[in-house]
């Protein structure tokens, strides 16, 4: 059932009583209708701005004084990246920042897993974040933290973490998928072959699944907004009936729109599988399946319900082709270089190059720490000013995190 | 699939061409659409000399020689009409007549099928009817004798068609109502009319007074080539409406040579009053080509020895779906409710619709079956729905409660029902394919119920035996029941609605063999062309063509599958023809959707190349159907053809501008995890803490998880409050954590002084507030609040008592922490 709401006024005064609440929420308004430049980020900011960055990045006030003197002796944006140091960044911010990515129901209560550890992680150690879906990497549990020893095929690692309220920012360690699944090097790509990812997006039906909610999480665009009816459906699998009910208009209006693109992309996926056991753990309640990569193999899900259209693409190989480098597609800005390849990690580099990948990284942080997408022509100039300083900072997700709570600490 | 040319094809087709239509049967002056009126006579001529001969005996001419069908003419006596492949005094001499009508490679393609369906004295009201028994007799004829298991497909030259040359049918009918209609609708209506008496009535129904009816009849007597540029000596005078009063005399009104000058005037009026379609001169492309252009590529390779029931629903109108088995008597159902004839052979069925035989014509079912035991139901369908239970598409039954046999759908599952002596009457328990397996899909499939005694039931899904166990193996079905009527789409009492496309149905009185359902599966549904696009001017190469299997999918669109580069020229040995980008292009158009082969890149070689031609691509399309498969002209584009080339650029799509939105508070509330830690860091408390982390848990989702102030409900402040409790109880039992709360550790009574009120009420204040924050209230507004909330409390409490101090301190400090002050951002 839907929650009654509150606006903005009814839910201060329904909290402290206070009259000065109501007049604070009509400065903040106001506030943010007004166009900060570049140089109100020259200023170093007041107690006040200062707070509100630490808390907009930390979730948390500053922890003491000292803090908050050493934030407001700088500039804006390096004060937030003081903030950016407390645990309760990583703990809370980054880790419920990525935790929807790692469930199709895009919940943010889920347990701890690898793929959102990886995330912060990585956004701890300024890891070029536009190496997501293809890097060899996987953040662990120092042995400081007491957490069981990391297993492809349980999740009893993060669940420790989780339960212990370990804190992150210190006990997690970079590795490499490569040395502790057993996974080859060339078949890792980032989050989507962690058990988190893995488990989610890789497991039952056709991994049509893990490039849709790549595309949702990581470009910020879900199917619909990027259907195109246009492009060639000559990679759509077979299993694609092009006649639903004997209604091929469903098809030639609908389904091929994602699909010609879709398919062509995630045929990359096509030796991966989450595998458990369907006899003892029928649903995975238990958690104990496992990433399985057959190089060479393409695994069976891709030739279920094949008679649905014969005439459809048969998956014989891993190799993957974007075309939605053109058409109307073009505008989610490609890399030079790419367009096709073979394997998860050449197309994580296709996806994870693109301009849509660092706007969508931009555009998330933005709003999470402003607490609103962009809604005015200022806003926008602000995203595309963080682009270019993500991208120029080496992709680290920090840094829009603390260009975000600059432009969004309020009046001065 | 083989596939052989024919040289010199064109002649040989126009001459078939010529043969089909001119009328050299008997004269087409009224057609036979009654009831039979005899059986056939008995046989008392030589024996078959062959075993050829026989089969043709046994499949083919004791079906036709009846006086009620071809051998009312085409007899030994009287008309005596040649061929008289029908005569029954000699059936070795039918025989020999028979060959120069048949051909049991493609029995589809006969002439004598071709010659009926096209209108030829049909004894049903549907000529196309006619001609699907006529196919299956030849059919069987040709499988009796082994020749058609080798099934050649001939490759015929099409006729050379330039794209935008020719124009297309209007979808309205208006044109053909100004012109050729103004004669036809005067001069032909007493027989092209389905208002024309039972003695003259004849189809094809082009001079109907309904318009939509006739129409689509005169489309095929109208050519238009040589309209395109317009050339009053050719245009029009290829159309069947020209020559037939031409050539044939058929039935002139007044002086033959000047009754077809006239019909040519309105031919070509008909052409003149329409726009050609044109291209982009700068594009590589084919010739032109409509369906009919094609060769027909089905018809053959199925297993219909044993059938007693088939529905082909070639029909397209009307309210009856004819049995075409050839089994007397047929069982042709009736259609009521919601169904529509579908595109491409079949019918659409909706909530509702049922198509049913009488139960009389069903009995043959009954009879039949008993006869031998055992039974096959076969159909290929594509549900509408996958979330159905209740649902029928084929039964033999009753009612609702009981049956012979049903093919049903539950959900995403085949189900099949049968009474036997080791069942309820009503056929249950029934067999059903396993719901994991879902092999029931929301697209066209070929299922098979088979039944015996010794395997029990069987379902076949696309060719594969889905290996249930039938627990009623081992019983008889003595106990059927005759006056039972064969169902479609529903149950005959019409409360088991099925939604979808049915495009064929059979019923076998044999179980058919696992092999035998592979090999119906195989020979698909539908009429299938091979489409033969000449690129002999762009390649320069003899008689050379890229071939497409096409077939009307349904009533959207068309199914292109396999082009293949071939030249009809057996000398020739094409080598090193690069072939880049096919676009299939329809009525003068190029369609943006479906066209699968733009990505193709690939060279015809010589060593590629073998006498099938040189497989381009194995993937298919479907392209949308315009104006239907009458009319529909279709042609290919290359972005490289040879060394022909016009690569199509895409446009630089515009990123859309920024749209601002609506303006929002910039400020919002903490999130669940950050209420946690906030009010871990302003207590002390650790978050482990067992007490805290309980109820935290326990409050967890009902604490914010949207910081939008928009977001915002009363059940977060509830457990915003549970949680700032849950905190300050510990603070309150932890006395070392008590001093950075409350400024002091708490004593009895320190609310019975307002010092000591006002000394715990600064310490919250402050601690919640932060220090010098101008975004924050005054402290003074907390603390006012604060102190009249505890001396609220303590008028009810023992505030002197520790318990009672530390019960109101808990309160102060959730107060406190629990408001808006903690939680705003």
């Amino acid at each position: 059932m839907a929650k009654p709401k509150m606006n903005g006024t009814q839910a201060v005064r329904g909290t402290n009583r206070c009259k000065r609440g109501t007049r604070r929420v009509a400065v903040a308004v106001a506030g943010a209708l007004a166009l900060l430049g570049a140089s109100a980020f020259a200023a170093n900011p007041d107690a006040d701005q200062a707070t509100r960055i630490y808390n907009r990045i930390a979730g948390v006030p500053p922890p003491n004084s000292t803090v908050l003197s050493n934030m407001t002796a700088t500039d804006p944006v390096s004060a937030a990246l003081i903030a950016t140091n407390d645990p309760a960044f990583y703990n809370n911010t980054i880790r419920n920042l990525a935790a929807p990515w790692t469930n199709r129901a895009q919940s943010v209560f889920v347990p701890l897993n690898d793929y959102t550890a990886t995330v912060v992680g990585m956004v701890r150690d300024n890891v070029p974040f536009n190496t997501l879906l293809s890097a060899d990497l996987v953040y662990i549990a120092d042995s400081a933290s007491g957490a069981p020893a990391y297993s492809p095929a349980n999740n009893n690692m993060y669940v420790f973490l989780d339960q212990n309220n370990v804190d992150l920012s210190k006990h997690l360690v970079s590795s490499t998928q490569s040395a502790v699944t057993g996974i080859p090097a060339a078949a890792t790509a980032g989050v989507w072959t962690t058990r988190g990812g893995a488990s989610a997006f890789f497991v039952n039906g056709t991994n049509r699944a893990q490039f849709r909610f790549t595309m949702l999480n990581h470009l910020c665009n879900d199917m619909q907004l990027v259907m195109d009816i246009t492009r060639p459906p000559d990679r759509i699998r077979q299993d694609v009936t092009r006649s639903p009910g004997g209604v091929s208009t469903l098809f030639l209006t609908n389904c091929i729109g994602c699909h010609s693109g879709m398919d062509p992309m995630a045929q990359a996926f096509a030796y991966y599988n989450f595998s458990y056991n369907a006899v003892t753990d029928p649903m995975d309640t238990n958690g104990s399946g496992q990433l399985v990569y057959t190089a060479g193999q393409v695994q069976p899900k891709y030739h279920i319900n094949n008679t649905n259209f014969p005439q459809g693409f048969n998956t014989l190989d891993d190799s993957w082709s974007n075309r939605w480098r053109t058409g109307p597609n073009e505008i989610l800005g490609w890399s030079a270089t790419g367009g096709s390849g073979n394997g998860a990690k050449s197309l994580g580099v296709e996806l994870e190059s693109s301009a849509a990948f660092a706007s969508c990284q931009v555009t998330r942080v933005f709003k999470d720490v402003c607490l609103r997408a962009p809604n005015t022509t200022a806003d926008s100039a602000q995203i595309t000013s963080m682009i270019a300083s993500f991208q120029a900072h080496n992709y680290s997700l920090r840094q829009p995190f603390a260009e975000a709570a600059a432009y969004c600490m309020g009046p001065l | 699939m083989n596939i052989t040319r024919i040289t010199g094809l064109l002649a040989l087709a126009a001459g078939l061409g010529l043969s089909a239509c001119s009328g050299g049967g008997a004269p087409t002056t009224a057609t036979a659409a009654t009831a039979p009126t005899s059986q056939v006579d008995a046989y008392t001529g030589p024996a078959p000399a062959t075993a050829d001969v026989q089969a043709f005996d046994i499949n083919f001419w004791t079906n036709i020689r009846g006086q009620n069908r071809c051998g009312q003419c085409h007899n030994s006596t009287t008309p005596a009409q040649m061929p008289n492949f029908a005569r029954s005094d000699d059936v070795n001499l039918a025989y020999a007549q028979a060959n120069t009508v048949v051909n049991l490679a493609q029995p589809a393609s006969s002439l004598i099928v071709t010659k009926v369906s096209g209108g030829h004295n049909c004894w049903l009201a549907d000529p196309q009817a006619c001609g699907s028994i006529l196919t299956t007799w030849i059919s069987n004829w040709a499988n009796a004798t082994g020749a058609g298991s080798a099934t050649q497909v001939q490759l015929v030259a099409p006729p050379i068609q330039t794209v935008g040359q020719s124009l297309n049918f209007p979808a309205s009918y208006t044109e053909y109502q100004n012109t050729v209609y103004t004669l036809t609708s005067k001069y032909c209506v007493r027989c092209h009319s389905t208002t024309a008496s039972a003695a003259t009535e004849q189809s094809p129904y082009f001079a109907d007074p309904t318009l939509a009816i006739a129409y689509p009849a005169a489309i095929p007597k109208i050519d238009f080539t040589g309209c395109v540029p317009f050339s009053a000596t050719t245009c029009g005078t290829n159309s069947r409406f020209y020559q037939r009063l031409l050539t044939d005399n058929h039935n002139c009104w007044d002086n033959c040579a000047s009754d077809a000058a006239q019909m040519l005037v309105q031919i070509q009026a008909f052409a003149q009053s329409l726009t050609p379609s044109s291209i982009d001169p700068s594009l590589v492309v084919s010739k032109a080509l409509t369906l009919a252009n094609g060769t027909v590529a089905s018809g053959a390779n199925r297993y219909d020895a044993d059938t007693i029931a088939k529905y082909e629903f070639q029909t397209g109108s009307g309210y009856t779906a004819y049995d075409t088995s050839g089994v007397d008597p047929s069982a042709d159902l009736t259609i009521s409710g919601s169904v529509l004839w579908a595109g491409g052979w079949g019918v659409q069925i909706g909530a509702g619709g049922k198509l049913q035989a009488s139960t009389s014509s069903s009995a043959k079912l009954f009879n039949m079956i008993e006869a031998t035991g055992e039974f096959s139901v076969e159909a290929w369908v594509a549900p509408a729905l996958v979330a159905v239970d209740n649902s029928y598409m084929v039964s033999y039954s009753g009612g609702d409660t009981t049956r012979n046999f049903t093919l049903g759908q539950t959900n995403q599952n085949y189900d099949f029902m049968m009474r036997s002596s080791n069942s309820v009457l009503n056929g249950t328990p029934q067999l059903q394919t396993p719901t994991a397996a879902t092999l029931l899909q929301a697209s066209l499939q070929h299922v098979v119920l088979t039944y015996d005694p010794v395997n029990g039931r069987q379902i076949y899904v696309n060719g594969v035996n889905a290996n249930v166990p039938d627990p009623q193996k081992g019983g008889t079905i003595s106990n059927w029941d005759n006056t039972f009527a064969l169902v479609l789409g529903n149950e005959v009492s019409s409360d088991r609605s099925w939604q979808g496309l049915i495009k064929f149905v059979a019923i076998h009185s044999r179980a058919l063999s696992a092999a035998q359902v592979l090999q119906n599966y195989n020979a698909g549904v539908g009429e299938r062309y091979y489409m033969l696009f000449n690129v002999a001017d762009v390649t320069g190469v003899s008689q050379a063509y890229v071939m497409f299997t096409v077939s009307q999918y349904d009533s959207y669109s068309y199914l292109f599958y396999q082009p293949t580069f071939i030249s009809l020229d057996p000398t020739v040995k094409p080598n090193s023809i690069p072939v880049k980008g096919i676009r299939i292009g329809i009525n003068g158009t190029i369609p943006q959707v479906g066209q699968a082969y733009i990505p193709l890149n690939t060279t015809i070689t010589s060593a590629g190349y073998t006498a099938q031609g040189e497989v381009l691509s194995t993937v298919g399309t479907v392209i949308g159907l315009q104006s239907g498969p009458l009319t529909d002209q279709f042609f290919l584009t290359f972005d490289q053809l040879g060394s022909h080339t016009n690569v199509v650029v895409e446009p630089t799509p515009t990123p859309p501008p920024f749209a601002p939105g609506p303006t929002v508070a910039d400020i919002g509330v903490r999130t669940f995890a950050e209420v946690n830690a906030t009010l871990s860091q302003l207590t002390g408390v650790p978050t482990s803490n067992t007490a805290v982390n309980g109820t935290y848990l326990a409050v967890q989702q009902q604490l914010p998880a949207d910081p939008t102030l928009e977001g915002f409900s009363s059940s977060n402040q509830i457990g915003v409050a549970q949680l700032a409790i849950q905190y300050c109880n510990a603070v309150v039992n932890t006395p070392s954590l008590q001093p950075a709360v409350f400024g002091s550790t708490l004593s009895a009574g320190v609310f019975q002084s307002p010092s000591g009120v006002s000394a715990v009420t600064t310490a919250l204040a402050n601690r919640v507030l932060g220090t010098g924050l101008q975004s924050q209230p005054a402290a003074s507004t907390v603390t006012s609040e604060l102190t009249t909330l505890i001396g609220q409390l303590c008028t009810d409490n023992a505030c002197g008592s520790t318990a009672g101090t530390n019960a109101v301190a808990a309160a102060a400090c959730a107060t406190a922490f629990g408001s808006a002050d903690m939680l705003i951002k």
